[in-house]
């Protein structure tokens, strides 16, 4: 009971110093935050106004402005943890270690302020100029769209602080984070094409299908998006983002290993 | 004992810096570590509040293990790292107020801690615009946050110039003096300690070539040591002394004496000056200091 009793006020304190270090972070790049979902709301609110809707079934032309506003949303990821690299690279971090807080709040922390943070200003961004203008569009927009957007981005977050965990270095985060967001998937677009091409314009090329599934999961929302011209691919679109989702749970808890027992400073 | 290093082993990649490490800290004295640079001073201060894991050997700080209850340790140590680097775009009260909320403490401590190392008229600055004498005092401030038990610090007067190097060295031995706080200075100017250490941890190459207090080490390697005398005669008192041979150098003051005596003759200099405390011609008598200097030389080369 005692034993039980500590472990709760342990954990009690632990969430106080998560909260108190993840509001600085929060306060420090408070106007990012604040760019950020100036510039989403006023695309998305333009959007509604100036495009026309489509049936609910099939991925509405607004779909289509926010897998470019998303853009936005995950090079905010991107900054966002590439900063924790510079802190761990230069030893800003030292100075928040040695106070009582853990190695896992410090990442908690983070974690926080670089992926959940951006989601949900992101999310409001998206949802709350729709919301303004007709509370119903926010039906026909789709919140499995949202979903499928939401866990494309947590697998840009995830990867970009598995390797700022463990490079701490901001230039390749940053590298990597934008590798991933603007030349992947052109590259492996690009492949599927040459591969189709290459075996007489057919899309039953099995390495094409292949490649396709590759960026199925590494792009479920754009996959998601494109799957209604139908594609042919070795996976279903959910199939993909339950994958998707699966590989950035094992990112996140692979860098959180890391951060709990090897993670110096 | 509050800090315990026994046989303590730290490698970075193929680097060994330190190579079975044993000392102790006691509670209560102003220890310095005092090495030369890359020695493993700020390696053995890591260490000790679990920002870096040990390879080999054994830590307890307060009895724990810094590596495994980090948060438990920090709580009762405040530390100031060889040249910190801090947030430049934060305000000095934001940041000192953040990390007084880490520990549990509201606003009215950072700004105790802001007056106590003269940096009150900067709360609202920004800390990019302080300059290194007051960044270090920024360091030492958010080091005393909390009223730590520990207070660790890593070359406080690396960068400064010669009247800051002061003013932080005699703020290090006003917070011992005034607040009974244990505190590990590490520094590579090993003079500079003299006047405020009363125990000392040489280390060389990544060994601890001996650590205690600075009276014991002086006895041990025979160093000439400086011992203050109360007494109701000290003009009668200093010319038997110097009678006797035992002292190279003696300054009378009012009702004491200031006295030199070489590492060869501690001996008979104490056993001398306690049958004079018997007959009454000594009230009493002290350590002051030791030459750090000729004690290191002297460590390093017995090791």
């Amino acid at each position: 009971m005692t034993s039980m009793l500590k472990r709760l006020r342990v954990s009690r304190s632990s969430l106080r110093r998560v909260a108190a270090h993840t509001s600085f972070i929060h306060d420090r790049l408070l106007k990012s935050f604040l760019v950020l979902s100036l510039l989403a709301a006023l695309i998305h609110g333009l959007s509604i106004l100036f495009l026309p809707h489509t049936s609910p079934s099939t991925p509405s032309p607004l779909a289509f402005i926010t897998m470019f506003t998303s853009l936005i949303y995950v090079i905010a990821m991107i900054y966002v943890v590439s900063s924790m690299a510079q802190d761990l690279r230069d030893r800003t971090a030292e100075l928040y270690l040695s106070q009582p807080l853990t190695r896992i709040e410090y990442a908690f922390s983070w974690l926080i302020t670089s992926v959940v943070t951006p989601s949900l200003v992101y999310l409001s961004a998206v949802a709350l100029p729709v919301a303004i203008l007709d509370p119903h569009l926010l039906l026909s927009f789709g919140f499995e769209e949202l979903g499928y957007l939401v866990v494309e981005g947590l697998f840009a977050g995830s990867l970009a602080f598995i390797t700022a965990v463990l490079t701490r270095s901001r230039g390749l985060t940053f590298f990597i984070g934008l590798f991933w967001l603007l030349v992947l998937p052109f590259v492996l677009m690009m492949g599927v094409a040459v591969l189709s091409f290459s075996s007489m314009g057919s899309h039953q090329s099995p390495a094409a299908k292949t490649l396709l599934s590759v960026f199925a999961v590494l792009y479920p929302y754009k996959f998601y998006l494109m799957s209604a011209s139908s594609l042919p691919a070795s996976i279903t679109p959910f199939q993909a983002v339950v994958i998707s989702f699966s590989i950035s749970v094992l990112f996140l808890a692979a860098s959180l290993q890391y951060v709990r027992y090897r993670l110096e400073v | 004992m509050i800090v315990e290093f026994r046989g303590v082993e730290k490698s970075y990649g193929y680097v060994k810096a330190l190579r079975g490490a044993t000392f102790e800290v006691p509670r209560g004295v102003l220890a310095g570590l005092l090495g030369p640079n890359g020695s493993g001073k700020t390696t053995s201060l890591k260490l000790s509040i679990g920002l870096l894991k040990r390879d080999k050997g054994d830590i307890k700080v307060f009895g724990l293990d810094p590596w495994v209850s980090g948060a438990e340790v920090r709580s009762r140590v405040g530390v100031l790292h060889e040249r910190p680097l801090y947030p430049l775009d934060v305000r000095v009260r934001k940041l000192l107020s953040h990390l007084a909320r880490l520990r549990r403490y509201g606003d009215e401590e950072a700004y105790r801690v802001a007056r106590l190392v003269g940096l009150k008229d900067y709360l609202n600055a920004s800390v990019g615009s302080l300059s290194r004498g007051y960044l270090q005092r920024l360091g030492i401030a958010q080091s005393l946050i909390g009223e730590p038990e520990l207070l660790l610090l890593d070359e406080p007067t690396a960068n400064l110039d010669p009247s800051a190097r002061m003013g932080v060295l005699k703020l290090i031995a006003t917070l011992k003096r005034d607040l009974g706080v244990t505190v590990v200075v590490s520094s590579h100017i090993i003079p500079e300690l003299q006047e405020i250490c009363d125990y000392a941890i040489f280390i060389s190459e990544g060994v601890v070539a001996a650590y205690g207090y600075l009276s014991d080490l002086a006895r041990l390697f025979e160093t000439t040591s400086i011992y203050v005398v109360e007494t109701p005669k000290p003009r009668e008192l200093a010319s038997t002394l110097i009678r006797e041979g035992c002292v190279v150098g003696v300054e009378v003051g009012d009702g004491s004496l200031k006295v030199k005596v070489p590492g060869g003759e501690l001996e008979t200099f104490e056993g001398l000056i306690s049958s004079m405390e018997r007959e009454g011609l000594v009230l009493s008598y002290k350590h002051v200091s030791s030459s750090l200097g000729d004690l290191y030389v002297k460590a390093v080369k017995s090791f």
